[in-house]
């Protein structure tokens, strides 16, 4: 018998399917080899639900007690871990949401989930220094059309076709959310100076100018996109939108081409 | 006079025991050049308390898998405490045991946050934790076979290799035994580190709880292990069910596994010794006069010159 085989019989044991492990532990003392095996695969489920129970404490509250065990338990079977971190167990949770028999006709539950696991993105994402409104203040004004931008990394776009969010407020304050409504919403979430996850509602304007500084556009080609949607000279507009940036931490460098804008 | 390689471990080895005369006898003190004295495993939820406090511990042992991520503000503190603190780095999922290829995305993570924190050492579990690149999450015993032991020296040798330095190995609690086990546990952790030359990182609740899940002395364990070997020790509470304990973390350290300690500390000497509290967390104060009981049992039973920290020595 190899090692591999029998790793392979108690993974399988652990995993709930079948298995032949048992005939190959001692059983002594007051325990029994199955008793001794179901700590194992107890753990596993316990492991697993807490992880899920952690990330995801405002899905669990929307579904109740009862909903939520079955799902986590369906969860666990239908994606086994694959990583190293149980930070990452739950990235496919939405996914699975959309696709478990039961919940996939509630298709806001997997927004919810989804919502939930943009958040935490967030809050780990990759450090970066974030730039002040006086750099673009101090910026020569014959410099501002080539304006790019850097983003924190952050930074995250969160686009929904349900009011996921405002349910998700309500829970948290620990108001009875409101029901689902199918409506597009698009919210930017991002790690504000304190290190704290913060989101914000993002108009078609603002959410325009932002995937075209993002795509690396500057600032007169970014200028010319508004104008298109807005039939208005949209220049005050985005001062005010980039003076709004640059506060809440989302801008890590401002680029002039050749004038290296000082930090 | 030549300096000869004897010579330079003779020399070497005399830098390492401080020698003070006591009337006519010179007596020598051995000093262990790797003990870092008394530390605590750094949890989120005293992030805050220990950057206000900067408690009066000597070192902390963080949970490498925590910290391998880009950024945020756990990272931030990690690198702030890190300021005011030496580290050691512990692993839970490197699976050395395991039958699947070494992860070296998993070992290239590992050594970028080595760099980053520069720790006194790293360590994990002498375990297999999931197979077929399923990861359990759990940290599962092996069986003690010949098979068993050439596998893991293999793989730790590699990791070493890698990482440019030695590994702690420590060892797991567990709840089955395999039948196919030809030797003990101790005999197999002693075969293991020996021939793969690491150092152990000597888990004195975990051999308390596999002792009474087993049926075995634990002082067996204990003089079955080479001093020499053991570099740091987890002290730890658990949940005794009657007819088995299973290892929580969530409690103090019991009655039994302090009288366990005093017996490690008579048979290894002084070990950096820390205590591993993962859930049901209590306040930092609690843990700190939890981890005086260590610092006490310590004096009563070690020679004081002894549990001086090695780098408060240098100052």
């Amino acid at each position: 018998m190899s090692l591999r085989e029998r790793q392979q019989q108690l993974l399988d044991y652990m995993m709930g399917r079948n298995s032949e492990i048992d005939g190959h532990i001692r059983d002594h003392g007051a325990i029994s080899a199955d008793t001794r095996l179901n700590i194992y695969r107890n753990a596993y489920q316990v492991r697993f639900w807490e992880t899920i129970d952690t990330d995801h404490p405002i899905l669990g509250t929307y579904l109740g007690d009862d909903l939520f065990n079955q799902m986590v338990h369906d969860y666990i079977d239908a994606y086994p871990s694959t990583f190293r971190s149980l930070r990452n167990f739950a990235d496919r949770l939405p996914q699975f949401l959309t696709e478990d028999e039961t919940l996939k006709a509630y298709p806001h539950v997997a927004e919810l989930a989804r919502f939930e696991r943009e958040l935490i993105a967030a809050f780990d994402a990759a450090d970066a220094q974030q730039a002040e409104r006086q750099q673009l203040i101090d910026l020569d004004p014959e410099k501002w059309p080539i304006l790019k931008l850097e983003f924190h990394p952050s930074v995250r776009v969160f686009s929904t076709p349900y009011n996921v969010v405002d349910i998700w407020q309500h829970i948290k304050a620990e108001r009875t959310p409101p029901e689902p409504v199918q409506q597009d919403e698009t919210w930017l979430l991002w790690r504000n100076r304190e290190r704290l996850t913060e989101f914000v509602s993002v108009d078609s304007f603002e959410l325009t100018m932002y995937r075209s500084f993002a795509d690396g556009h500057n600032l007169e080609q970014v200028a010319e996109l508004l104008l298109e949607i807005s039939h208005s000279d949209p220049s005050s507009h985005m001062v005010n939108t980039l003076f709004s940036w640059l506060d809440r931490g989302w801008i890590t460098r401002l680029d002039a081409g050749l004038q290296l804008v000082k930090q | 006079m030549e300096i000869t390689q004897n010579h330079w471990v003779a020399a070497k080895f005399l830098h390492n025991k401080r020698v003070t005369e006591t009337g006519s006898q010179i007596k020598v003190i051995a000093m262990s050049q790797h003990f870092l004295g008394f530390g605590l495993g750094l949890r989120i939820d005293h992030f805050h308390d220990v950057l206000e406090q900067k408690p009066d511990l000597d070192w902390f042992e963080v949970i490498s898998e925590n910290f391998m991520v880009d950024g945020g503000k756990p990272k931030h503190y990690l690198h702030s405490i890190r300021e005011h603190y030496p580290m050691v780095m512990h692993g839970v999922s490197l699976s050395i045991g395991s039958t699947d290829e070494l992860d070296m995305a998993y070992l290239k993570r590992l050594k970028q946050l080595h760099d980053e924190l520069q720790p006194e050492w790293f360590s994990d579990h002498l375990c297999w934790t999931g197979l077929n690149g399923i990861n359990a999450h759990d940290l599962l015993p092996m069986p003690y076979t010949e098979e068993a032991i050439n596998h893991v020296v293999e793989r730790i040798q590699r990791v070493q290799d890698y990482m440019g330095r030695q590994m702690l190995i420590e060892n797991v609690s567990s709840y089955i035994s395999y039948a196919e086990s030809q030797i003990s546990e101790w005999e197999f952790l002693h075969e293991v580190c020996e021939r793969a030359d690491c150092h152990i990182l000597f888990d004195v609740n975990n051999i308390y709880v596999s002792a009474r899940n087993h049926d075995f002395d634990p002082v067996e364990y204990i003089k079955g292990t080479n001093p020499a070997r053991v570099r740091q020790f987890h002290l730890a509470g658990h949940t005794d069910y009657g007819d088995y304990v299973i290892d929580t973390h969530d409690h103090d350290v019991p009655d039994p596994v302090w009288q366990l300690y005093r017996q490690a500390l008579l048979h290894f000497g002084p070990v950096s010794t820390m205590i591993e509290r993962d859930d049901n967390i209590p306040s930092l104060n609690d843990l700190m006069a939890e981890l005086d009981i260590a610092r006490r049992i310590a004096a009563e039973t070690l020679d004081g010159d002894q549990l001086v920290p090695r780098y408060k020595e240098a100052v």
